[in-house]
């Protein structure tokens, strides 16, 4: 009988041991639910309201060269050199009636859309003629737009994925037509618009 | 004393080593410990689905960015004059979008959480991918969106004649993070322990 309660004893101890190496249950409620939110399409335009550059003084005593004269090169017009002035056809006489100014960086675009949507950035106007003096005009003549690196059209189509992170930038460039300028001045009146919507 | 040799146990010994053999083989080997059993009483109760506000550009407004026009389809930004020196660039976007959930939770305040004053909430967002702290479209790994999520201090309410703690949470959406539009969807946990 002795030995028995030491049994017992015993295997009371080793109870009580483990007992004290189980965590008590803590006092805690948890639960989950499920949650969802719709994220609309999104799009982001970026662009400048006023677009001012100025035109060396000899530009067009360098760049309206004969026929068969070296190709001309594109002339910083704007601060940092971000547009350029130069002749549409290099290989031919440059014409007054079609002078490429090209505004590098002007839009820029975020979009949100479907995992494989692309973005369009579409470019119009309504005011074609710059004055500076009566009979002092110049006109432009097209309005193309292009994401950097891809070609001048009257759209610009890209996929969206990505960038609403990183914008996607991209230029603008108007066909301008000389022809009827007579003087230097400060020539006023001509626009654009951009537009960009998701596809 | 050997002449006790054949005699069985007592019945004390018998349910102490009883006990032990139960402490000794739970939880069972390769099974998961069962989680934490809630005191009696306290149960915590939650909506069946969460369905937060849709997000589209008005959101962008309400952030802080400063547009020309406040179309909700399209949103434009002006850069100011072409010329100037240091012609801007797109800004950072502030696309923080913030959604409260006033009553997300509550817990009925009786047995061991009646007497309780203080609670510890923790509220956790998980992604359809496990990943935490975002949602996620389903079957879009790539495509999700980083969330904080802060909870909104409890509160005493009576219903029914019953005390009860309800409590909300506040979700930061990092807009600034998602790749694409479309439904966004995970699980909200939430844990309640009364301290």
């Amino acid at each position: 009988m002795k030995n028995s309660m030491k049994l017992l004893a015993l295997v009371l101890v080793a109870a009580a041991a483990l007992f004290g190496a189980v965590q008590p249950a803590q006092a805690q409620a948890q639960g989950t639910t499920a949650v969802s939110v719709n994220v609309n399409g999104i799009v982001i335009l970026y662009y400048y309201s006023s677009v001012n550059v100025t035109m060396p003084a000899d530009l067009l005593g360098s760049q309206a060269v004969s026929a068969g004269a070296a190709a001309p090169t594109a002339v910083a017009v704007a601060t940092g050199a971000e547009a350029t002035l130069a002749n549409p056809t290099s290989a031919t006489p440059v014409s007054l009636a079609a002078m490429n100014l090209d505004i590098l960086n002007a839009w820029s675009v975020r979009s949100l859309n479907t995992a494989s949507g692309t973005t369009q950035v579409t470019i119009s106007g309504t005011q074609d003629t710059l004055t500076a003096g009566a009979g002092n005009v110049i006109t432009i003549d097209d309005r193309q737009v292009r994401a950097t690196s891809g070609a001048f059209g009257a759209t610009s189509t890209f996929p969206s994925a990505g960038t609403f992170v990183t914008p996607q930038t991209g230029d603008v460039r108007l066909v301008l037509d000389m022809s009827a300028t007579t003087a230097t001045g400060n020539f006023a009146g001509g626009n654009y618009t951009l537009t960009a919507v998701n596809l | 004393m050997w002449a006790e040799r054949g005699r069985l146990p007592s019945i004390g010994l018998r349910l102490a080593g009883a006990a032990l053999v139960s402490l000794c083989t739970w939880p069972a080997a390769g099974v998961p410990p069962a989680p934490p059993r809630p005191a009696v009483g306290f149960q915590i109760e939650l909506p069946r689905l969460v369905e937060l506000d849709s997000i589209g550009g008005r959101d962008l407004l309400a952030t802080g960015n400063a547009p020309t026009n406040g179309l909700v389809t399209g949103l434009s930004f002006d850069l100011g004059s072409y010329s100037a020196a240091g012609a801007s660039r797109p800004h950072a976007l502030r696309a923080r979008v913030v959604r409260r959930v006033e009553k997300l939770w509550r817990v009925a305040l009786e047995g061991s959480t009646k007497e309780s004053d203080a609670h510890e909430v923790r509220v956790e967002l998980i992604a359809p991918d496990g990943t935490v702290g975002a949602l996620g479209v389903a079957g879009e790994p790539a495509a999700k969106i980083a969330i904080r999520a802060v909870p909104l201090n409890p509160v005493r309410i009576e219903e029914g004649g019953t005390a009860f703690l309800q409590g909300g949470v506040e979700l930061e959406l990092d807009l600034a993070t998602a790749r694409q539009a479309g439904r966004y969807e995970g699980s909200i946990s939430v844990t309640v322990i009364p301290r």
